[in-house]
């Protein structure tokens, strides 16, 4: 002690010329649980106060967990390790790859625990000693079971876990128990969570004593990233499912064509992305879609691919007339946009021409031959402009030659119509691959309105993902007829909203930006509930955000999507009766996480209300 | 080449794609672009011949080609010539002072050519052959010719420069004629707007005449960074100005310091940063500032340094009483906050203690001394909440004592004295020679103050209230000299969430590159007083305040809407922004190319599809 005394004066003393040695003193500030708030103290003398890192973990009921558990008891104490001293026994009662699956989600989860260190790079972080022989020797040994599953997540798949963590001298085990791959590796994010990095000792700590039970209260939690309106790198959506998968998010819903571009290069019609990429550098091959498949499905996540029809469908598509088969879109790139579609450029299917058919046959068996399995599959679906279709002389012509009226309600039909052979299409794309037909996404829309759904959209087949606000009658319709949906109402859940416009100028068309708390507070059972006065669980299979990317790409797409995705991803899978305002110190300190595993998140507090629990408030 | 049959094309690549994924996309692309009515169009590439790439088409089909900001005068060729980086030689005559300056911008130059290579990755690049025999042999020779001595960038500085591209055969000349270093480096930035890469060679072209006048419509074209609301690295602050430079914004403003946080390391006074960084991580180092003063000059930016005082201070001001100096900042992290200042947390410097002076006379001598040498100060001076002082028994038994009284006005006077100290304290620091000061628009600035408490001579006055506020005609009548950051079109962090509560921040919506861009100082002015005064009119300011924003997304929020700003400050155009629009879209392109991650602000089929994103 009294060495340190004169070791501080003498520091002091020299200050003038050793400024950056000062900084080598300990910090002049520590942290104390008080309240279930991390407390910023004078550390005068006090030799109880915790770092920052250490009293988030620890601190309130459920430390820094993120979604929160169903259940979770969190201890105080924590030991320090080194995330290199790290063993497993693995029991594996599954079929398919589910043990191979596994062994990967150990490795990304001691990964995971490498990244707490803020300067790793490329991979590894540069652990220095000297260590407490403690420290050196302080084990983690994982000891995890899963019963079941096939390592293929469904709409059915248990993704509960239990998890008990266990200190006994120098081991602490974590003991995980699953149904499936799914609940195991949701388990391993969760004990991640439970470590941190330690700012004093350059090593970690780790939670001595928790337990934890959980299980998601939505099947479905999906982000939407849109790749056409901007081409958005496989580096960028290996990242996004970084991001997913530390929020226990579980599908990632690719909106790969539309009318902007068509990045996906399909082997057996290289045309479409020959003539409707970007550039030659941004399109997507079958390897990087698989590649994707795999990494998503490890992380815990499907991904669900849409080729948006019958409208939203352009460039890509210009090739029909050179190799003779006629126009396959209408409206393409036409002028004044305003006239044909939402927003430039236009573009729909050309009903009258079958060689339509063929090729979208055709896109449907590539799409088979890339992701071998799917789950779900998304149809699109959404903003038909009849007046494309009523304005082009081969649609009108082929429409009297067969006896069909020009009425609104007669291009529904035909729309109708379109939409049960591309389902057909679909289904027998997959049954050529021995596959069963997907559970069909598709958008609220004019078909799904006016009782046309009950006509056009069997309830076995359609999932209805809703788009309007979370106040619209179409929802409590949907409901009332018994279709199952998700909800992804824009007044809260789509993340490209608040900008500057990208057409003329003032602000885009759904502004304003949705803050995290917006995003977090929306509810799907209590949107039902409000409606229909019933919360309608079994029919809600949960929700997903958007981010359309007219004005994102690659640079930006990071702090779009986070941390409003976790504040999403809580509301999915823990789905609180709370507010935002108790779940705020824990997403702070997510987002914190968030930039450990590489992912550029917005900050969305000064630091100092990070340093200062509670204090941010109005 | 003889007509192939498509379809037998077709099976030949669908036959090599088994073998090389990306073998399709070698043949030419089934698009190009002809320049029609000075927009792009994008055709089917049928054999027609004419048809260019969409960067050669973006290089010569405007008006302006795709210069940013666009110059005062600027008379284009409308072809290329292709040839390779190494190809590029400088000759100068200059002063000797600046030679050293000249050398660091023209390699910036040669290494910002390097990164319009679409694999350009940590300063390396590689060039692929083979190339034309005349694309490998054609000479670009760059001349300079620098006029003064300068080395510093001032109000007063010649900006100005000539850009003069001709072209024979195998030789293109660049002939630069500045009066300033600085004049001559933008002249280099405008001349690695006239180069591009050609997308299906592997190789740059440039145009092959030009003839460009150029000087800035106003001398002081700015941009805030705050620092102490979130921490940003010097490598954050490094790219910042690396895209300042690329849009010849002139000044960085640097807010360092405030009530979150101290991250600036004095070697005087190490508690600062000690009691008041976030971390020891999270610190500039004096050497680090001395650093970007350097690295600012040579991109021909001043380094601005703010030090906001008597109010927006807390952090790091904890440690007055164990030294035996008293409390040297009150209401620090005071609550609840709302009584005590704007955002939390509170703090404000105790006037009652006279050791203030002292810490803040060694606060300034060291500032002055890293971001030697200094041509304007920033004193912060916004925001005194006066609920602080008159409820802190310290400051109200001083006030009583001197027989100030308490009503707002004593307190007013007490800040205006302390105003006065400071400057006298910032003169001292600076060998004592006055330094223009700026200082915020405040309680201070008000009707019927402002000239009882800040002389206009030695104060320039920053307007952040709305560009209506009939306190800009004020001052202006008043003769005071004034830079505009009214933050209805320039505060850049307007729009995202709120940070207390919920809902949307205090100066939502989102100001879009639209409003930047229309947001014209002198018609402000004209608007409010019936004349531009374009003598008083410094220039503008964005500002960055960063409560929800750190170095992850830093790039987004400033970029590509700080070039908006850039080209209002430079060209001050009087067409709007649609008339700037393709340019602004490619230039967000090259700010990416720069390594920036500037926010995208159409799809990319607009950049390829001119003139059809429109309402």
């Amino acid at each position: 002690m009294k060495v340190y005394a004169l070791f501080l004066t003498f520091l002091v003393c020299l200050r003038p010329t050793l400024a950056s040695n000062f900084f080598q003193l300990p910090s002049p500030w520590g942290w104390a649980c008080e309240e279930d708030k991390c407390v910023k103290k004078s550390a005068g003398g006090i030799t109880s106060l915790l770092t920052l890192n250490t009293c988030k973990i620890t601190c309130g009921p459920a430390g820094a967990l993120w979604p929160l558990p169903t259940m979770a008891t969190v201890g105080n104490e924590v030991t320090n390790f080194l995330p290199t001293n790290l063993t497993h026994s693995l029991t594996c009662g599954a079929g398919g790859d589910s043990c191979q699956l596994l062994q990967e989600a150990v490795a990304i989860f001691q990964d995971n625990l490498h990244r707490y260190h803020p300067n790793y790079k490329n991979g590894s972080a540069p652990w220095v000693g000297p260590w407490d022989p403690s420290t050196l020797r302080h084990k983690l040994h994982l000891d995890v079971t899963i019963q079941g599953g096939d390592g293929i997540l469904t709409l059915d798949t248990d993704e509960s876990y239990e998890l008990a963590v266990s200190t006994v001298e120098s081991v602490t085990t974590a003991v995980i128990i699953a149904p499936t791959f799914f609940g195991a590796r949701h388990a391993l994010e969760t004990l991640s969570q439970l470590a941190e990095y330690h700012e004093t000792t350059n090593s970690l700590v780790l939670v001595t004593n928790a337990t934890v039970s959980d299980a998601p209260a939505f099947k479905y939690r999906g982000l939407l990233v849109d790749t056409s309106r901007n081409f958005i790198s496989v580096g960028v959506l290996e990242r996004t499912l970084e991001g997913m998968a530390s929020t226990k998010l579980n599908t990632l819903h690719l909106h790969l064509t539309d009318t902007h571009s068509w990045p996906l290069y399909l082997p057996g019609l290289p045309n479409m992305a020959y003539y409707g990429a970007y550039s030659p550098s941004s399109i997507y091959t079958p390897q990087d879609m698989r590649h994707l498949q795999h990494y998503a499905r490890v992380r815990g996540i499907r991904l669900v691919p849409e080729i948006d029809a019958p409208a939203h469908v352009g460039n890509g598509w210009q090739w029909g007339p050179k190799e003779g088969l006629g126009n396959l879109a209408v409206c393409v790139n036409q002028e004044p946009w305003q006239e044909f579609c939402v927003e430039p450029p236009c573009g729909q299917f050309n009903l009258a021409n079958p060689n339509m058919y063929t090729v979208l046959g055709k896109v449907y068996s590539e799409i088979y031959d890339i992701f071998n399995s799917l789950d779900i599959f998304h149809f699109g679906g959404d903003e038909v402009n009849l007046n494309c279709w009523k304005t082009t002389n081969e649609i009108v012509e082929w429409m009297t030659a067969n006896n069909h009226s020009l009425t609104d309600e007669a291009y529904y039909e035909q729309w109708g119509i379109f939409q049960e052979k591309a389902r057909q299409l679909l289904a027998d794309a997959a049954k050529s691959k021995g596959m069963n037909e997907p559970t069909g996404m598709i958008w609220t829309s004019h078909l799904t309105e006016m009782g046309r759904e009950l006509v056009y959209l069997n309830k076995s087949k359609y999932i209805i993902q809703i788009w309007s606000t979370g106040d619209d009658p179409v929802i409590t319709k949907l409901l009332q007829e018994g279709y199952k949906v998700v909800f992804s109402n824009h007044d809260a859940w789509y993340l490209d909203c608040g900008a500057g416009a990208w057409v003329g100028e003032g602000n885009n068309w759904c502004s304003p930006y949705k803050g995290w708390q917006a995003v977090y507070t929306n509810s799907p059972h209590r949107l039902a509930m409000e409606l229909t006065g019933n919360e309608y669980k079994d029919a809600i299979l949960g929700g997903e955000a958007a981010l359309w990317t007219e004005q994102t790409d690659d640079a930006t797409v990071d702090a779009k999507l986070w941390p409003r995705g976790a504040a999403l991803g809580e509301r999915l899978w823990s789905n609180p009766s709370t507010s935002w305002y108790s779940a705020e110190l824990r997403l702070i300190h997510h987002r914190q996480r968030l930039m450990n595993r590489g992912i550029m998140a917005d900050r969305i507090q000064p630091e100092w209300c990070h340093q200062n629990e509670k204090l941010c408030y109005l | 080449m003889g007509r192939v049959p498509r379809t037998w094309l077709v099976c030949l690549l669908i036959t090599l794609f088994i073998h090389g994924n990306t073998a399709f996309f070698n043949m030419p692309s089934p698009w190009g672009y002809h320049c029609l009515d000075y927009k792009c169009v994008k055709e089917e590439n049928t054999g027609v011949v004419g048809l260019t790439t969409l960067n050669e088409c973006k290089l010569t089909c405007g008006a302006s080609s795709s210069l940013w900001p666009r110059p005062q005068t600027a008379q284009l060729g409308k072809t290329t010539v292709q040839f390779l980086p190494r190809a590029i030689t400088l000759d100068h005559a200059t002063p000797p002072s600046v030679s050293p300056l000249l050398m660091e911008a023209f390699h910036l130059f040669l290494n910002n050519l390097d990164k319009y290579h679409p694999q350009y990755s940590d300063g390396k690049v590689t060039w692929s052959e083979p190339w034309d025999p005349s694309v490998s042999s054609h000479m670009v020779q760059v001349k300079v010719t620098i006029q003064q001595p300068d080395i510093w960038l001032t109000l007063l500085t010649d900006e100005s420069y000539q850009l003069v591209v001709e072209t024979s055969a195998r030789v293109t000349t660049v002939t630069i004629i500045a009066p300033t270093f600085f004049g001559a480096r933008h002249a280099l930035e405008t001349l690695s707007q006239l180069i591009a890469y050609h997308e299906t060679r592997d190789n740059l072209m440039i145009v092959t005449s030009a003839t460009v006048r150029d000087a800035p419509a106003f001398p002081y074209r700015g941009l805030l960074l705050d620092t102490s609301r979130n921490y940003f690295s010097v490598a954050a602050l490094e790219r910042t100005i690396d895209a300042m430079a690329a849009n010849k914004l002139n000044t960085f403003h640097w807010h360092i310091t405030d009530s979150h946080s101290f991250p600036l390391n004095l070697e005087s006074l190490p508690n600062m940063a000690y009691y008041g960084a976030y971390s020891s991580n999270s610190i500039y180092h004096p050497l680090d500032v001395v650093h970007l003063v350097k690295y600012a000059r040579v991109r021909g930016i001043r380094l601005l340094p703010e030090f906001d005082a008597p109010a927006h201070v807390g952090s790091g001001w904890q440690w007055g009483e164990r030294q035996g100096l008293g409390k040297l900042a009150v209401c620090v992290n005071r609550e609840p906050w709302q009584q005590y200042c704007v955002e939390p947390p509170c703090g404000q410097l105790n006037l009652a203690n006279p050791n203030i002076y002292k810490v803040l006379s060694e606060i300034y001598r060291e500032m002055i001394q890293l971001f030697a040498p200094v041509d304007l100060f920033h004193y912060g001076g916004d925001e005194v909440n006066l609920n602080c002082w008159n409820t802190t028994e310290e400051m109200t038994s001083w006030m009583k004592a001197q027989k100030f009284g308490l009503d707002a006005d004593a307190y007013y006077g007490q800040w205006s004295v302390f105003q006065e100290k400071v400057r006298q304290l910032v003169t001292q620091a600076h060998g004592g020679v006055e330094v223009p000061g700026i200082l915020w628009t405040s309680h201070l600035t008000e009707k019927g103050r402002v000239d009882r408490y800040l002389n206009n001579t030695k104060y320039i006055i920053q307007i952040w209230t709305t560009g209506q506020d009939a306190l800009i005609a004020e001052l202006l009548q008043k003769q005071y000299k004034v830079i505009f950051s009214n933050y209805d079109a320039w505060y850049l962090d307007c729009g995202g969430g709120a940070w207390v509560g919920d809902g949307n921040n205090w100066c939502s919506p989102y100001s879009g590159w639209q409003k930047v861009y229309d947001n014209s100082p002198h018609a402000i002015a004209k608007a409010l007083t019936n004349s531009t005064h374009a003598n008083l009119i410094l220039g503008g300011e964005a500002a960055l305040w960063t409560e929800q924003v750190d170095e992850e997304a830093v790039d987004a929020r400033l970029w590509p809407r700080g070039a908006a700003l850039a080209e209002r400050l430079w060209t001050n155009p009087s067409t709007g922004w649609v008339d700037a629009e393709y340019r602004l879209i490619h230039h967000r392109q090259r700010l990416v190319q720069r390594g920036i991650r500037a926010e995208r602000i159409q799809p990319q089929w607009c950049h390829q599809n001119e003139g059809l994103c429109y309402l």
